[in-house]
């Protein structure tokens, strides 16, 4: 046994050896695929769990938090649950995001900050305020659950009684007074709420332990302080518990005050989860493509393994090696490029994800909440993970081969002529697949349910199927290929087009990698396309104003962010105003998910005409401001509604049920959005705040110059930004842009795999042909003829790769758009072809073949002739 | 004289430095300089411009079978600073209130206490300003209208819930209700005590309830001053005698385990105190019992002279009394049951002994 595996080691080795750069390109290939998955996975893991993280260390022994269903907590609510003697410790907590920079000197802020998350992990600038969460505890309440705000235990005397005692008095973490460089008895300046506060640093802490670095952004108060600086008087933001039993959590449930809900941390930290779940799973599914890809190289390297060797392969079934040896053989040979591969995979997709984790982070604190992920660690669960899907990938590209050539009988494995006869058949049987598999993926659509999974699932189908159609498409190219140049007795064209067709079973594959990179590169920018095009329109149409005014605050997801009644009366006395529109946003559940619901004047916004209303009511029924409302696409296809059916929504004063008036187009927000006149809402949910305001100014003026204008006067007095629409717009496609940076990432290096196996064909094909070269070589053939022979068989294979892949991929555009992102995020993207990226395919596919035909070229130019012949 | 509070509160805030002037500059808390105009019910209840105060009693109850029971229910106030500034929260901190609870089963040889926190909010924690009202969460004492007070405070181990019915006192535990801590002038407190109270009602420990009667003491006193560096603890004891006379007396421990300084008072059976000077009395500690939870070493038995009165020698009814109060203060203390016997063995009173700054010194 033993001496069998080492003959086939050395058998192996000796191949290995002699074909070295084929070897290579297919442990890049895996290795590039391996890397792209371990690098996504652990990349958006180290979001996730630094997002738990932080909740985790803020709740340090806390289970649970009980909140209100709609606002705060009433003190008074409180005080009774705290008096009806619960069975666990509770303690009350205020808990904001807040802007904190620090004083230069008395003049009023001037920089206003960005649209979009401010980066917490960002370098402080002078003068740029950092994002911080302000914590108001009562710390006598605190003492079982949290050990950091043991103010008593770590503050001096009298720190702990000016913190206690006075107003405006926070202690900071060590690591946020560093990044701001305030020391204790030193003030910052705050944003909170609706106002811009000085607060006093009374003492700096360092929390210690794993939870420091996810407390960095930690400002702490007393309660009093708080709700004095969140001018949230009586009111608290929830209450944390510790339960430790199921007894525990019914005897607390049963004395809560009526109007409470109680949520365990872990449901907190899950809602994240959920959160950037489709985020998340489309990530997941691109980098498997770039893995599927690398299946197509691993089974094309061990075609062309299993084809180099039909000799050898054949004179060791006849010395009586069985069946079930040559498996092993080859089960052998795909277990040291998985295990190398999926190494190699590991250690670049550990590389790849440092670099990754940044954009995915930012991505996810422009468009979900902020996180601070560490460095992606190297651990096992991370080898487990690159080499489980190395052998995947291995042993899926390897089936088919192994089965050849166990399956080969030794006479034909000596005979090249019987191996091609065999592949034209399985074109053609694998053409009839893959037509069943792309009526498949129709077939998918067409069933019920609402999952984005079934997307990838059509869009995995799409992809095999037009994948299966290439082996026979590659020929029927070819022949006519072969048909045209004919005439122009165009030899190295002609022979380039013959190989081509007469080694599918290399180059069929070859065309199938390549296409479905491809392929995948023109749907993502296709898509992308089309989705950014779509949502500049919907931009112009959703803020048909000027100039936008909102909180500094609202920059970090913030919308419970107000601003001061008073600018709005001053921006209803400025010369340049023409109209305003008010807009007071809160998030709410709504069948069960949190959605943004509005208040605003739906009247102007309606007649305007420029509302990406999606469809409504007959357009001749008013809308009824009392009891109509106007519902995002993504909401509507969460709850299943359209226009002229009712909407029931929980508010602080009781069930509502609402009319739908119509459904507009939304790319703000997955979760969905409602509209209802700002009366109606102030009314129902007993809010008559502020959150933006959209004004029109005067014809010809300059909104810019308007903009800054307000900007300089109110920041003055109030922490609100005011914006031009033209500024705003820029921000959020900045922001797009950078949310599918990522993408853009996978799709090349998807590409580069399928590089690897252009390369890879052709240096198979040029071996497969060496003995016809020598022959035509030695009846005069020039290198220069050799070169074109050469690289028009890797033109033909890219240009037919391109030219299938420009339907495969504006096909998979459409079903990214229309199933997929509408599935996931609810919100149907109008797609159409981009015939630029069709070229551009063409060209680099060109440029590919060019490259990758160099070393074969050399290698046939520098093989003498007579080398070969004496083999015949 | 109750003096462990003052060292509780040590723990918990800041102080000005030791010897605060006499007079009450602004920002300065009042002082126990002199004798003091009495006025009952408003002295029963909170006096702001002190830094601290407290309401205790404690207890020998027993049920209808005999069965021997002590308790104690203390609410203690502390300010957090002298002139607290007014403020639009109505969680912002001008007083802190804690209470320590705990029963004392003889027979069932158990000892469980609690204890608990809160800064001072109306219907939260709070000591009304004009009457014997104090609330802790659900912890409460209160004056009723025919002037009994109704204690009341429960947690998963004890439930008190007794009546004190009018009884003796107030008795000033000093001159004008001023009460000597120290040799300066400024180290003193007001202090009176309501010294029998007849109380009933029912004991819960462990689950199980008792309806018991027997006799309270009530102690309430307020100061601004706190133990001077080289006081590490002290003792404490209340007792209703069998001969229908009260004794209290208190004895301070200096770092080298001596009597640093040593008060009390006798109160006669109509009602009328003598202040006892040293050289009335004598307490002479003896035994050891090991805390084996805190590692403090307390004394087990106590030896009393006072002129007037025979010998008695003190006995805890249970070794056990010993408390820690991780929940609020975190100081580790004894306050127990006690019985007096004289020199023939036979019962001469029972009352309270409270043991400070054994398990860790009290001093700053």
């Amino acid at each position: 046994m033993i001496a069998t595996l080492r003959f086939f080691v050395r058998l192996s080795a000796g191949h290995l050896r002699k074909h070295r750069l084929e070897a290579l390109l297919c442990l890049i290939g895996v290795a590039v695929g391996v890397a792209v998955v371990v690098a996504i996975d652990s990349a958006v893991a180290a979001c996730v769990s630094s997002f738990r993280g932080a909740v985790d260390s803020l709740a340090e022994r806390s289970t649970h938090s009980i909140f209100a269903e709609f606002g705060g907590i009433g003190d008074e609510q409180f005080i009774q649950l705290a008096n009806s003697r619960p069975p666990c410790p509770i303690a009350p907590v205020i808990e904001r995001s807040v802007l904190v920079e620090r004083i230069v000197d008395s003049s009023v802020p001037t920089k206003a900050p960005k649209i979009g998350a401010v980066d917490p992990s960002a370098a402080p600038v002078a003068g740029q305020p950092l994002v911080g969460r302000l914590i108001g505890v009562d710390i006598f309440s605190e003492r079982q659950l949290r050990s950091f705000t043991n103010m008593r235990g770590t503050l001096g005397d009298d720190a702990f009684r000016e913190f206690m005692t006075q107003p405006d008095r926070v202690v900071l973490v060590d690591e946020l007074a560093g990044r701001l460089g305030v020391s204790a008895g030193q003030s910052v300046r705050l944003s909170i709420g609706n106002r811009r506060r000085e607060v006093r640093v009374v003492a700096i802490i360092a929390p210690e332990g794993v939870a420091r670095s996810q407390l960095s952004d930690i400002l702490i108060a007393d309660l009093a302080t708080a709700q004095e600086l969140a001018d949230s008087l009586g009111k608290i933001d929830r209450i944390d518990v510790r339960l430790e039993t199921p007894e525990q959590e019914s005897a607390l449930i049963a004395i809560m005050p009526k109007g409470l809900v109680l949520r365990s941390t872990q449901q907190q930290s899950m809602s994240m989860t959920e959160l950037i779940a489709s985020y998340k799973l489309n990530l997941n599914s691109l980098s498997l493509m770039a893995a599927f890809v690398a299946v197509f190289i691993v089974y094309n390297a061990m075609l062309v393994s299993v084809r180099q060797r039909a000799p050898t392969l054949g004179i060791l079934r006849c010395l009586g090696a069985s069946r079930g040896q040559i498996v092993a053989l080859y089960l052998l040979e795909a277990g040291i490029v998985a295990a190398i591969g999926g190494l190699l995979g590991v250690l670049g997709g550990w590389a790849l994800a440092r670099g990754l984790v940044g954009s995915i982070a930012s991505t996810i604190n422009d468009l979900y909440t902020a996180v601070r992920p560490s460095p992606v660690a190297l651990d096992g669960a991370m080898f487990a993970k690159g080499l489980l899907v190395a052998c995947a990938s291995c042993l899926a590209g390897a089936l088919v081969p192994l089965i050849q050539a166990s399956r080969t009988p030794p006479i034909n494995a000596m005979r090249q002529s019987a191996v091609a006869g065999r592949s034209s058949r399985a074109a053609g049987r694998l053409f009839i697949a893959g037509m069943v598999l792309l009526a498949l993926s129709l077939a998918v659509y067409a069933l019920p349910g609402e999952s984005p999974m079934a997307g990838f699932a059509m869009a995995l189908l799409m992809g095999l199927g037009f994948a299966a159609l290439c082996p026979l498409l590659t020929r029927w190219i070819c022949l006519g290929v072969i048909r045209i140049v004919r005439p122009r007795q165009n030899l190295p064209m002609q022979m380039a087009a013959a190989g081509v067709a007469r080694s599918l079973g290399i180059t069929g594959v070859a065309v199938a990698a390549m296409m479905l990179a491809t392929a995948m590169t023109i749907s993502i920018r296709t898509m992308v396309s089309s989705f950014r095009g779509a949502l500049d329109h919907w931009l112009d149409r959703r803020f048909s104003a000027d100039v936008l005014i909102g909180p500094e605050l609202l920059v970090n997801h913030k919308v419970e962010s107000t601003i001061d009644p008073a600018v709005e009366r001053w921006i209803s006395r400025q010369p340049e105003l023409r109209s305003m529109v008010h807009f007071r946003a809160i998030y709410s559940d709504v069948g069960g998910k949190p959605t943004l619901i509005s208040g605003t004047e739906i009247d102007p916004v309606l007649q305007g005409g420029s509302w990406p209303i999606k469809s409504r009511i007959d357009p001749s029924i008013p809308f009824d401001p009392a009891n109509d409302v106007l519902i995002s696409e993504p909401l509507a296809g969460r709850l299943h509604l359209k226009s002229g059916d009712t909407i029931d929504v929980q508010t602080p004063t009781g069930p509502r049920r609402f009319n739908i008036h119509g459904v507009f187009y939304d790319f703000g927000n997955e979760r969905g959005h409602l509209i209802l006149e700002r009366q109606t809402f102030a009314r129902a949910w007993k809010d008559d705040q502020l959150t933006s305001l959209h004004v029109k100014i005067q014809p010809g003026l300059d909104p810019q110059t308007v903009a800054a204008r307000w900007s300089q006067e109110l920041r003055k007095d109030y922490p609100v930004v005011a914006n031009s629409y033209l500024q705003v717009k820029t921000e959020i496609l900045a922001i797009f842009d950078r949310t599918f940076a990522v993408t853009h990432v996978l799709a090349w290096l998807a590409a580069a795999v399928a590089f690897c196996g252009l390369a890879g064909s052709l240096l198979a094909l040029a071996m497969a042909r060496q003995r016809d070269y020598s022959v035509l070589a030695a009846v005069g053939m020039s290198g220069r003829q050799t070169a074109v022979w050469v690289i028009s068989q890797g033109a033909l294979i890219a240009w037919t790769s391109a030219a299938i892949a420009c339907i495969a991929g504006t096909a998979l555009a459409y079903v990214m758009s229309y199933v997929i992102q509408y599935r996931s995020f609810g919100w149907s993207i109008p797609t159409s072809p981009y015939p630029r990226y069709w070229v551009e395919s063409f060209i680099i596919s060109s440029a590919a073949a060019v490259v990758a035909g160099i070393y074969p070229i050399y290698r046939l130019v520098r093989t003498p002739p007579a080398v070969n012949l004496r083999q015949e | 004289m109750r003096m462990n509070q003052i060292a509780l509160i040590t723990l918990v805030l800041v102080n000005a430095a030791a010897g605060e002037p006499a007079s009450r500059p602004a920002g300065e808390f009042l002082q126990a300089l002199g004798p003091r105009e009495w006025s009952f019910p408003r002295d029963h209840a909170r006096h702001d411009g002190f830094k601290t105060e407290w309401w205790y009693f404690t207890g020998n109850l027993r049920d209808s079978a005999g069965r021997r029971f002590g308790y104690q229910l203390t609410f203690f106030r502390t300010a957090f600073t002298a002139s607290p500034a007014t403020r639009p929260s109505p969680w912002a901190a001008t007083d802190l209130y804690f209470a320590h609870a705990a029963i004392t089963d003889v027979e069932g040889k158990a000892f469980v206490y609690a204890d608990r926190i809160a800064r001072g909010r109306a219907g939260y924690a709070l000591a009304s300003d004009n009457d014997l009202d104090v609330m802790l969460r659900d912890w409460t004492l209160k004056r009723q209208a025919d002037d009994s007070v109704k204690l009341s405070a429960a947690d998963d181990k004890l439930s008190i819930d007794l009546t004190c019915r009018p009884g003796r006192g107030p008795i000033l535990q000093g001159p004008g209700g001023r009460n000597p801590k120290g040799r300066e002038p400024a180290e003193a407190s007001y202090y009176y005590s309501m010294t029998r109270l007849p109380t009933s009602g029912t004991l819960t420990v462990n689950g199980r309830r008792f309806t018991v009667d027997g006799l309270s003491w009530m102690d309430h006193e307020f100061s601004s001053n706190q133990i001077s560096s080289n006081q590490v603890g002290w003792d404490w004891i209340a007792l209703h005698l069998a001969d229908g006379r009260d004794l209290m007396l208190y004895r301070m421990r200096n770092k080298a385990g001596s009597a640093d300084f040593l008060s009390g008072t006798l109160i006669s059976a109509d009602g009328k105190p003598r202040y006892l000077s040293a050289a009335d009395k004598s307490l002479t500690p003896s035994g050891q019992w090991k805390s084996p939870a805190s590692g403090g070493i307390y004394p087990t038995s106590w030896k009393i002279k006072i002129d007037g009165i025979p010998e008695m020698t003190l006995r805890p009814l249970l070794a056990d009394q010993e408390l820690q109060t991780p929940h609020s203060t975190d100081v580790t203390y004894y306050e127990g049951a006690v019985e007096a016997l004289d020199p023939s063995g036979k019962p001469a009173g029972e009352g309270y002994l409270e043991m400070t700054g054994y398990a860790k010194p009290l001093s700053r």
